[in-house]
């Protein structure tokens, strides 16, 4: 089982409709897919259909006790476990349940995903905090959408800090271009400037109308009812990062 | 994790599945995703193989599917496009080893045709979500111009995570629906319509026998048998459909033998001319069977010598390979004759019509068979016995025919005695027949490619290489028949026992 997160600290990059796609993408190679929704405001589940149950909530998913609120999405082979209201707190959470900052909780927890799933992604809040170290210490890739704007490579410069600060090996990071628009000079400029650099992806996702549609229809790109180049970006996406973090 | 929940239930009334539907609807909202004609061929090689181990194979839309009875998926993989399917024709690999171990040298062929409608329907919440899938399948079996309709299949799938859905529906299709039970025993029925069904066809040969018969009725009720199963593997040995149909007919043809001349001295002079007759049916069917044992054992030959002898030994099996027709079309030629036709016209007549001398024979069946079991098995260890380590290795060859022999007759007259009591005593014995067997194999085959090295011509580099291969494998097997032949004396040993004499007496006496 490979563990991918789908993380930036800066909110409206494309996480969401990134994590949503690509598990999409990894479905059609025949895996075992499960998409875990950890951001509270649960855009993952809904572009899903999905609810949670009832019962579900924090505790239960720091305790381990979540395998029965994992839910099959319409597409046989892909799962999801749904977000809840109070994923909000889990940082405050992850740091009252323990005595000291635990960054290896998440990995534990995913642990006994290991025989049933061969990807997990998570789709996570933007935040800088110690869940976010969670997810990079229990990720084997974290792939970051960065729009071409002066203020998402900053955030991506944070990234590179936090990696640092607990002492993650670079290389599993990988950046990638998101809502690219290419009229715009700015966008262009700053792609220039940093593509040539090993981090970042070749592959780019352009502003599409269909992505963002996903919200009418709420369902992945490739399963949508409109023809769209969009499946295939993010097929590429997703080849790119198996053959750059995933094979072997 | 604990997996999601399939169900299926049947119904013979197609006109109940409407009414299913609008009850359903009143509760859910229920979508037909698909609709989908699917026509399946379902196979098995001739005695059965799959359906002994309780697996159902299929091809339908290009997939090669194998189940269980229960209806669960074992393996899956693209269909070869092939009416008659070898192991080795598969791609995908853990299926064809699969299929290996269970078919050996058999092909799967195709048995019947299912042919119907599949309809997909999900059952969706508020948000459009799936919650629950139903199938609906309706087929019918067909067999050249007759069909015959199946019942309707009913499944419904659970969504992980969506238990309630599937409780829900569940409870209704019980209350109005039978279940389906075992997937297996639905797939029987297609059956009703087949020339074939299934477990028809076994190598195993069985016969029930009157206890008060005569001998001329026991051996007609034999022979009948015998006879049955060479007519059946007789159209597979002329298509040449896989080499078990020669193989088959050639124990019916040695079993018939055997018979007659276990009870030669009951039966009417007459059967002299059969003893000739079937002897040379067993010498018209002999090179073809011989070639095949050796094209079967093309893998096992080549493990045995070093890789840099595989080229030489290949050219072996090329050649055995394009002598084969050759052979195939001469017993084709056999199978057609003349003498062949009045053999078994003769014997039809022999075995079967009351004005034949053979019903003359009104000797008490049983009572001499409780003879002649006693004498052939106190023989058989007598002979055994004499059999030291200095013995020629012919000592062991006759050996091996007596006991093949007394095993044919304890089969031929199973339903005399307690079925336990042979069955034990087989097994006893089949350790030693295993040891006599691969040592008698070992020398034909040791003598036969002795006989291809010594007839080899010439110097070119094809002749040398396939002189090089077959003297390392000759080597190799004769240590391997050295080895059978120092074991004979302790398996003997084992099997010649007190206690397998009293099995042998307590049977016989055990009326």
């Amino acid at each position: 089982m490979k563990t991918i997160a789908v993380y930036s600290s800066k909110g409206g990059v494309g996480k969401t409709a990134t994590a949503v796609n690509l598990s999409y993408a990894a479905l059609e190679q025949n895996k075992r897919i499960l998409l875990c929704d950890m951001d509270s405001q649960g855009a993952a589940s809904y572009y899903y259909r999905i609810k949670p149950k009832k019962k579900f909530n924090r505790t239960k998913l720091l305790k381990g006790d979540f395998l029965q609120f994992i839910r099959e999405t319409d597409y046989p082979g892909l799962d999801l476990l749904p977000a809840h209201f109070s994923f909000r707190n889990l940082d405050l959470a992850l740091t009252s349940e323990i005595d000291q900052p635990d960054r290896t909780a998440l990995r534990k927890l995913l642990y006994v995903l290991e025989d049933e799933y061969d990807y997990v992604f998570l789709d996570c809040p933007p935040n800088l905090t110690l869940l976010s170290e969670n997810i990079i210490v229990a990720a084997d890739c974290v792939v970051t959408p960065v729009v071409p704007t002066t203020l998402s490579v900053l955030a991506l410069e944070q990234l590179l800090k936090l990696f640092r600060k607990v002492a993650c090996d670079k290389k599993k990071l990988l950046a990638f271009f998101s809502m690219v628009e290419k009229r715009k000079s700015m966008h262009a400029g700053v792609m220039k400037k940093y593509l040539k650099y090993p981090i970042f992806l070749r592959q780019s996702v352009p502003f599409m109308a269909d992505i963002e549609k996903m919200g009418l229809y709420r369902k992945p790109v490739a399963a949508g009812p409109t023809r769209s180049v969009a499946p295939q970006v993010y097929r590429a996406l997703w080849q790119e990062i198996m053959e750059r973090r995933l094979k072997g | 994790m604990k997996q999601p929940r399939t169900e299926s239930f049947t119904t013979e009334d197609g006109a109940q599945i409407p009414l299913l539907l609008e009850n359903l609807s009143k509760t859910y909202s229920v979508l037909e995703e698909t609709s989908r004609n699917r026509k399946t061929r379902l196979f098995d090689t001739f005695d059965w193989r799959l359906y002994r181990k309780n697996l159902i194979c299929s091809i339908s839309s290009s997939r090669f599917v194998i189940r269980d009875f229960a209806g669960n998926e074992i393996m899956q993989c693209r269909a070869p496009r092939k009416s008659r399917i070898f192991w080795s024709d598969i791609d995908d690999q853990k299926t064809s080893e699969l299929l290996k171990k269970y078919l050996s040298m058999r092909a799967l062929l195709p048995l019947i045709s299912i042919e119907g409608v599949e309809h997909s329907f999900k059952i969706v919440n508020q948000d459009r979500k799936t919650v629950l899938r139903l199938q609906i399948e309706k087929y019918q079996a067909l067999e050249g111009d007759t069909s015959m309709e199946m019942p309707v299949i009913i499944s419904i799938q659970e969504l992980r995570g969506y238990e309630k859905p599937f409780d829900q529906v569940q409870k209704i299709l019980v209350r109005d629906l039978p279940q389906l039970g075992q997937y297996g025993s639905y797939i029987e029925q297609a059956f009703g319509i087949a020339r074939r069904e299934p477990l028809d066809y076994g190598a195993k040969f069985q016969v029930n026998l009157e206890k008060e018969a005569t001998i001329g009725e026991s051996v007609s009720v034999l022979c009948q048998a015998l006879v049955e199963s060479m007519a059946v593997n007789q159209p597979g040995v002329e298509r040449d459909i896989d080499s078990e149909f020669l193989h088959d007919y050639r124990i019916g043809i040695r079993r018939t033998r055997s018979l007659l001349s276990l009870l030669r001295k009951k039966l009417p002079t007459r059967i002299s001319y059969f003893e000739d007759e079937f002897k040379w049916l067993g010498s018209i069917t002999g090179p073809l069977r011989d070639i095949d044992v050796y094209l079967l054992k093309e893998d096992s030959y080549k493990s045995l010598v070093p890789e840099m002898f595989e080229p030489g030994l290949q050219s072996f099996f090329d050649d055995l390979a394009s002598g084969r027709q050759q052979v195939l079309r001469t017993l084709r030629t056999e199978l057609n004759s003349e003498r062949y036709e009045r053999l078994l016209t003769d014997w039809q007549f022999f075995i079967e019509d009351h004005d034949s001398e053979l019903f003359g024979c009104k000797a008490h069946c049983k009572s001499t068979i409780d003879k002649i079991i006693l004498k052939r098995f106190n023989s058989f260890v007598k002979r055994g016995s004499g059999i030291t380590e200095e013995s020629p290795d012919d000592a062991l060859h006759t050996l091996r025919i007596r006991g093949k022999k007394f095993r044919y007759l304890l089969e031929f007259f199973r339903s005399y005695y307690a079925p336990q009591d042979i069955d034990n005593f087989l097994k006893h014995m089949k350790k030693l027949q295993d040891n006599l067997g691969d040592f008698n194999d070992l020398s034909v085959q040791i003598e036969m490619l002795q006989a291809k090295l010594d007839g080899l011509h010439g110097r070119n580099k094809k002749t040398l290489s396939l002189a090089a291969a077959l003297g390392s494998l000759i080597t190799r097997l004769q240590t391997e028949h050295q080895k059978e032949r120092a074991r004979f004396n302790r398996i003997f040993e084992k099997f010649n026992t007190e206690s397998n004499r009293q099995l042998i007496l307590e049977m016989i006496s055990n009326d």
